[in-house]
């Protein structure tokens, strides 16, 4: 299991990512983006705990849109 | 009072609608989709399971596409105006509400756009027929109603959204008087921009509307302003439903959105369409008989008509009898329900006429109390 945290500008889109990957057995968390980058403002993190690959490959396929995402 | 006046907006509203409006003031007051405290991501969360409720409500694929809005005016002021360019042109039904007409007239104008008005016929075949013959170079939708708000009259939508594919053309349906008394599914309806009020056929509180949009669907905006998302940014997001989805959302609406979506799915569309259409079934069969009494709305088949049923008593205008039967304690509308071009289609222009609209309230003994009234002012 690793964890992730993946960078939505909406927060529709990572509501949804957090049901994807909570369908997939991940365990998810969506908050406010704490240090957001000087030139995005507001934004929010989903932070996932699940296979990797499983969860890119589903919110690809659920045309979930996401700013970036790093392994932590 | 007895409210036959639904087709407006849906009066009583369901319990679990006024409560689950109320929970905006005692559980629900953060700032959606800002605040990280609990309270706001409890708002937010609200919000998102109301977005998902619609979309499944539709058949949308994704919730993202659910935009919210003012009303279905709001709704459809924005695809109309988010999708017009200069030289759009627009073909639309003769049995469209002034939400469709005046902005599009406020284009023609202002010399941006044009539109065609095309007969909505009695059979399908010309109906369709109607509206190609309306195509030019430079048109770019077909606006359709999915029931006229004063004679019930279903236009053949997904023949139209067919033809309108044909011709690569969007297809935009206002479905203020349609959703939640007929199915509407935008994926096998070909629907492109689904525009809804809320607080009709879905029960939520006045003042709430939203649109969903098909897949690739591309509109200008028409507020832009703050979203919560990419603030340091001058330019509005792209990304939906923020893009359309400017200020503080409206809370209350749409919660109480939520539990009516509850309360139809509970009762069933369908149980819905076919207690109300025999409710005007019966109020038809027992005033039709009256040579006073002149009926608009024709037959009620459970297809082709949505159940409102309109009528004028000779010698009175539609504002005097709807008068003489606010004094029995009975709430309908008269006059020309903003939709002149539906009433010059009926040359009932110049009385308007009296519409009766029930809900899933609605029962026989308030049918049975009209039809008293009716006959006594109509002897």
């Amino acid at each position: 299991m690793n964890k992730m945290i993946f960078k939505f500008s909406s927060v529709t889109y990572a509501m949804r990512a957090k049901e994807v990957a909570e369908n997939l057995g991940a365990r998810a968390e969506v908050k406010k983006n704490p240090r957001p980058a000087k030139n995005e403002g507001c934004g929010y993190r989903l932070t996932v705990t699940g296979n990797p690959d499983r969860i890119v490959t589903a919110f690809d396929l659920n045309r979930i849109r996401y700013i970036s995402y790093e392994m932590v | 009072m007895i409210y036959l006046d639904n087709s407006a907006t849906t009066y009583p509203k369901p319990k679990s609608v006024a409560e689950a409006a109320m929970t905006a003031f005692t559980a629900c007051g953060g700032n959606a989709g800002r605040g990280d405290y609990e309270m706001a991501i409890r708002t937010t969360e609200s919000i998102y399971n109301c977005r998902k409720k619609a979309a499944l409500f539709f058949n949308s694929p994704y919730c993202e596409n659910v935009i919210f809005t003012q009303n279905c005016t709001a709704a459809l002021n924005t695809a109309v105006k988010g999708l017009a360019r200069n030289g759009s042109h627009f073909v639309i039904s003769d049995l469209e509400h002034n939400a469709v007409l005046r902005p599009l007239y406020k284009l023609k104008e202002m010399g941006m756009c044009d539109f065609s008005v095309a007969e909505v016929a009695s059979d399908e075949r010309a109906t369709v027929n109607n509206f190609k013959k309306c195509i030019r170079k430079n048109t770019v939708a077909f606006i359709c109603t999915g029931a006229s708000n004063v004679f019930g009259i279903i236009p053949p939508y997904r023949a139209l959204s067919e033809a309108a594919h044909e011709n690569n053309l969007l297809f935009i349906m206002d479905a203020a008087q349609l959703a939640g008394v007929r199915e509407i599914d935008i994926q096998n309806d070909g629907i492109d921009i689904l525009c809804c009020a809320a607080h009709k056929g879905l029960y939520a509180p006045a003042g709430t509307g939203f649109m969903v949009l098909g897949e690739n669907v591309r509109l200008n905006t028409l507020l832009e302003g703050g979203t919560g998302s990419n603030s340091a940014s001058p330019r509005q997001p792209e990304v939906l439903p923020d893009r359309f989805e400017s200020g503080t959302p409206n809370v209350p609406g749409i919660l109480g959105l939520s539990a009516g979506f509850d309360f139809v799915n509970k009762k069933g569309v369908e149980n819905i369409f076919r207690h109300e259409t025999r409710l005007m079934r019966y109020l038809q069969k027992n005033i039709e008989s009256n040579g006073k009494v002149i009926i608009y709305t024709d037959f009620f088949d459970g297809i082709r008509r949505a159940p409102i049923l309109s009528f004028n008593i000779k010698g009175l205008h539609s504002e005097e009898t709807a008068q003489q039967l606010s004094k029995d304690g009975i709430a309908v509308r008269a006059g020309l329900h903003c939709a002149p071009l539906a009433h010059k289609k009926m040359k009932t222009e110049d009385t308007g006429a009296v519409r009766i609209s029930p809900s899933a309230f609605t029962d026989k003994n308030d049918i049975d109390f009209l039809i008293n009234s009716v006959q006594k002012i109509a002897k």
